[in-house]
């Protein structure tokens, strides 16, 4: 009787797979801590700014304390800047008012401590920028943020 | 005579399609970009007119930008850029109360007994007309100033501080043509230029802390010392930019 045995057939082991579903909720819990949830499906195109003193918001919309408003040209037909209140577009200054209120409702805290975000492409004209700010204004929502990336260099 | 049953293992086996399921749907749903912007307050609707203030011209600095995307600051055409430097310029060329440039707004001492004396008027004119906001607010920023002179150790030595003239505005117009980008890099400039002078305030008082990162703390996080930093440093270097009404 030999020790070694020699013939027969030799099977590849298995990979024990069992560690792959520790590995995968890993990942997972990183990606859920790490990122944010998307606000909504853009319907505009919108290059934001690059800016050097920015300040970070993301505190604020974990709270739920920002809303978020865009304004573009439309991805599909049209030339005309237009604005987006989540999934619809509008070129009504009122309308956003009317949308703003209806967001500060279901929000404990009050409408003047609430942000707005406002996501606009660098190409829009300052008319229909300040005439937002303005309806924003009447309604009492004076805190608002511009919107902006971070510049790299300097 | 019962035979011991044995209780089955679970099968984990698909343990992982469940974790790989959920971790698609969150790679799909979220972004990793952070949200920043820049932070304005917007002020208050005014109901009834108000009367109009006249300002110096030294007090005003004004910036304006046209249909064309060209931008003015104290009628003469700059480049972006140069904003940083001119609304430093504004704020800094008479600081520390020396009268170096006659058009550039002024820059006051405040002592415990002038502070005093100011908040005692205040109170008396308060008596007599008590719903004037106006005075309510002047008194407001006078006890500030007490709390600041009572409480920064490095001013209390001093017996005072400077302080920049309260009239000291940014003024920003803008036409109906302007492009958003132009508006916003003035903002951005504007922004870190008083960041810059409001970080290197805090220095100097109060140990080399830097008042942009205590300031972006988040509210409950604040400290008794925190709060009298950005009371201190925002009454030094305060933020007043106004924006005029667009033009066609």
């Amino acid at each position: 009787m030999s020790k070694f045995r020699k013939g027969g057939k030799k099977d590849v082991p298995g990979v024990n797979t069992s560690a792959l579903p520790d590995i995968v909720f890993m990942l997972l819990f990183f990606f859920m801590v790490a990122t944010t949830m998307k606000e909504v499906d853009m319907l505009v195109e919108i290059e934001i700014p690059e800016g050097s003193s920015v300040t970070d918001i993301t505190s604020l919309k974990q709270l739920n304390e920002v809303d978020f408003l865009y304004i573009g040209k439309p991805l599909e037909g049209g030339d005309r800047d237009v604005i987006q209140l989540d999934g619809e577009l509008t070129i009504s200054v009122l309308r956003v008012a009317k949308w703003k209120l209806e967001k500060v409702q279901s929000k404990e805290r009050d409408i003047q401590y609430i942000v707005t975000s406002m996501k606009i492409d660098e190409g829009v004209r300052m008319g229909l920028v300040s005439s937002v700010k303005e309806s924003l204004r009447d309604i009492n929502a004076l805190k608002i943020c511009y919107a902006a990336k971070q510049k790299i260099n300097n | 005579m019962a035979k011991k049953r044995e209780i089955p293992e679970i099968n984990a086996g698909s343990m992982a399609d469940i974790a790989f399921l959920l971790l698609i749907f969150f790679l799909v749903t979220t972004t990793m970009d952070k949200d920043k912007g820049i932070i304005r307050n917007m002020p208050q609707k005014l109901e009834n007119n108000v009367q109009d203030v006249i300002v110096k011209q030294r007090n005003i600095l004004n910036v304006m930008a046209n249909n064309d995307d060209l931008l003015l600051v104290r009628n003469e055409y700059v480049d972006v850029e140069d904003v940083y430097d001119l609304a430093r310029e504004f704020y800094e060329m008479n600081k520390g109360g020396v009268e170096r440039d006659g058009n550039f707004p002024m820059w006051n001492f405040f002592d415990l007994n002038t502070v005093k004396q100011r908040i005692s008027e205040y109170e008396n004119q308060l008596k007599e007309s008590p719903d004037n906001k106006f005075v309510e607010k002047e008194l407001e920023s006078w006890k500030d100033r007490e709390e600041i002179i009572m409480n920064v150790p490095d001013i209390r030595a001093k017996g005072g501080y400077y302080e920049i003239s309260k009239f000291a505005t940014i003024s920003l117009s803008n036409q109906i043509q302007t492009s958003y980008g132009l508006y916003f890099q003035v903002q951005d400039q504007l922004q870190r230029a008083i960041d810059d002078m409001r970080n290197e305030t805090s220095k100097e008082l109060f140990d080399g802390k830097i008042f942009t990162e205590i300031d972006a703390k988040d509210d409950r996080a604040k400290t008794e010392d925190d709060l009298l930093l950005i009371k201190t440093v925002k009454q030094i270097v305060p933020q007043r930019i106004a924006e005029a009404k667009i033009k066609n």
